[in-house]
């Protein structure tokens, strides 16, 4: 008699630290309510989206290149994976996005985000989210998802903390693919 | 929380004859709605995509509306439903139409605030017809099969982009006769 839409989510983490140890977690994590109305609204309110593939953080922390050599707030307008160090504001990660792949019974995307970093920092949560808004705020126009489970983690100089993070949509399913 | 297919058959004088409530398949094909969900997000820009306005402009295709009234548009579809009208291939070839459009719909605003639902009606009356049509009564003919979507393709078959789908089947199939109102809610939810 019933049918829905399953959107569901899984972070992993990886930390490659500079002795040359990794560490890995991995969890599964609930989908924001507010992401699931904006898809309803898309569907019955209004033509609207979450595009994210242009309009990603870049800096990585690590002092190479473009990047600099501390974390730094998303600009407005940018998202992706964005931590909290403590600081007023989360801190972007170097994000990218993969293509939508198929699996069973619906279609997954896959963040990565990457910080390289050159001094300490602990991080007490993790994030997905689109579009920061201007001012010293923590607000973005769409909270995606919540890291459900991050345990307070510190790391440092010479530390690499890779997140990848699941975001799927099933038919009638909960369970990450 | 979950979403339904909910039919009702409404005879005019006399209410509800018959009510079918049913799961209904979310469309998981590379052209249908869970494809544009998680697709979007590694558009550069852009929408979505999936807001389905429901918008027939009426119930079949006829020779004498042209296309224009249903082909690319939105909505609820029965296909296989009977022969409703004609139309001219190429070449001056007369195809039947077999797709019913359910022409009276709305959105719905949220049942709550994570469930999409539509409502559509058509009636099963001679005047709405090009074709002439009868009573399923009793008979061998049913309509069974049903679809929510984006933009109605070219076959009248079918969406290029497709919601859901359900097909009814044993004592849920219905068998209007003339007058009768069918009557749709389809809602998705987002869970």
């Amino acid at each position: 008699m019933l049918d829905s839409i399953g959107v569901t989510g899984e972070w992993e983490a990886r930390i490659d630290r500079a002795d040359g140890t990794v560490e890995k977690f991995k969890e599964s994590n609930t989908i924001e309510t507010a992401f699931k109305q904006k898809i309803v609204d898309a569907m019955v309110g209004s033509n609207t989206g979450w595009a994210m593939g242009g309009s990603l953080h870049t800096n990585d922390g690590s002092g190479q290149g473009s990047n600099t050599s501390s974390l730094t707030v998303p600009a407005t307008g940018k998202g992706g994976i964005v931590v909290n160090t403590g600081g007023s504001q989360y801190v972007g990660t170097q994000t990218t996005v993969g293509a939508s792949t198929a699996i069973t019974n619906g279609f997954k995307v896959t963040f990565t985000g990457i910080v390289r970093v050159t001094q300490t920092y602990t991080v007490s949560a993790i994030y997905l989210k689109h579009s920061k808004a201007s001012g010293n705020n923590n607000n973005y126009d769409l909270d995606i998802a919540s890291g459900s489970s991050w345990s307070s983690t510190t790391i440092n100089n010479g530390d690499q903390l890779t997140i990848s993070w699941i975001i799927q949509a099933v038919k009638g399913s909960t369970s990450v693919s | 929380m979950v979403g339904t297919f909910d039919l009702k058959l409404i005879r005019p004088n006399k209410g509800v004859v018959k009510n079918v409530v049913q799961r209904n398949a979310i469309d998981t094909s590379s052209n249908g709605l869970l494809s544009k969900i998680i697709g979007n997000f590694s558009s550069s820009s852009g929408n979505a995509n999936i807001y389905l306005n429901p918008n027939f402009g009426h119930n079949c295709f006829t020779s004498e509306e042209g296309n224009s009234g249903v082909v690319g548009k939105s909505g609820i579809i029965a296909t296989d439903a009977g022969v409703l009208g004609t139309y001219s291939g190429q070449g001056g070839d007369t195809e039947q139409d077999t797709t019913l459009c359910f022409n009276v719909s709305q959105t719905e605003d949220e049942a709550s605030a994570t469930k999409a639902r539509w409502k559509a009606q058509v009636q099963w009356i001679n005047s709405e017809f090009e074709a002439t049509i009868s009573s399923y009564e009793g008979t061998n003919n049913y309509i069974t099969d049903f679809e929510l979507g984006q933009s109605l393709n070219v076959y009248l078959d079918g969406f290029d982009i497709s919601f859901a789908s359900v097909t009814l089947s044993g004592s849920d199939r219905i068998q209007p006769a003339l007058n009768d109102i069918i009557d749709i809610t389809w809602t998705i939810e987002v869970s």
